[in-house]
């Protein structure tokens, strides 16, 4: 599906919220979201059973995983310091 | 919570494996499209009456720049690393901008791509909250403080929160909430925008 369909629903999301429309549904989005996240979980897993050639390769997905988290962790901690000034200068501790 | 997502998705995937759902697997994407569209207006709808946004303009100075420069950094480091072992760009590209948000990614990867995708970035994601939670004072010394704020992203609001205030003091707790929260709020937008956009430039 296309990904301006989601901003779209996103849009109206933010729409619904700002224009306080139908309240009951608005005022439980914390629980829809956690909701439909778990239902979400629960297909995705199906899936990624149901395709077995998904489990197979059981190594490649590791080092593949492994390598992009060591890589988002460098690179978020480097830019992170470095975009909020280099270091923290009152850092005695 | 978080236990509670990983037995939804270790569950799922027993009943895949089992081969129970033959006829829920044949329909199981248009499934996955919908519940993301319900998710999407819901998240639309939570933003605005939280004003999560909002919160960015509570930061002071250049700590405003913490949650973009933590997303940024996460898809540029992803990035490079998957190149080197061989992964798919946009992929790598999308777990990075993942930020340990790893139900939402996991969920986003299975609808951009393909069930591995959705496997490598759930791991991907998942080692960074525990490696923050497991790391915290290692991360501190090795990136200080903001950094390792950048470095939970969306965990720092509440996973990882009480591990990251035990290392770097309880002063940056409100940073770390905040920054969780702006970060939280843009993986869901993020995550589909970069891996189209990779895609797009190193044509893959």
């Amino acid at each position: 599906m296309n990904v301006f369909l989601f901003l779209l629903a996103l849009i109206l999301g933010i729409c619904a919220g700002k224009t306080r429309a139908p309240r009951a549904l608005v005022n439980n989005s914390g629980k829809a979201l956690t909701i439909l996240i778990y239902a979400l979980l629960f297909v995705v897993g199906i899936e990624v059973g149901g395709h077995r050639e998904a489990l197979t390769n059981l190594k490649e997905i590791g080092l593949q995983s492994t390598a992009i988290c060591v890589g988002a962790v460098l690179g978020s901690g480097l830019f992170s310091r470095l975009a909020t000034g280099g270091g923290d200068k009152e850092d005695g501790a | 919570m978080e236990l509670r997502a990983l037995a939804f998705l270790t569950s799922g995937i027993l009943v895949g494996y089992s081969g129970l759902a033959e006829r829920a697997l044949a329909i199981s994407d248009k499934i996955i499209s919908w519940l993301l569209l319900f998710l999407f207006f819901f998240i639309g709808a939570d933003m605005a009456c939280k004003g999560s946004l909002g919160e960015l303009l509570r930061l002071k100075g250049r700590e405003i720049f913490l949650p973009f420069a933590s997303l940024l950094g996460g898809a540029a480091g992803a990035l490079l690393a998957g190149w080197v072992v061989g992964a798919s760009l946009p992929l790598a590209a999308a777990s990075g901008v993942g930020s340990g948000y790893y139900s939402i990614t996991t969920v986003l990867l299975k609808e951009m791509a393909d069930p591995t995708s959705a496997t490598i970035g759930f791991l991907a994601n998942l080692m960074r909250e525990c490696l923050v939670i497991v790391a915290a004072p290692l991360l501190v010394r090795l990136f200080g403080k903001h950094g390792t704020v950048g470095i939970a992203g969306a965990t720092a609001m509440d996973v990882a929160l009480p591990f990251i205030t035990r290392s770097a003091g309880r002063e940056i707790a409100f940073l770390s909430f905040t920054s969780g929260v702006v970060v939280s709020v843009l993986v869901p937008v993020m995550v589909p925008l970069s891996y189209r956009l990779v895609e797009r430039i190193f044509g893959v």
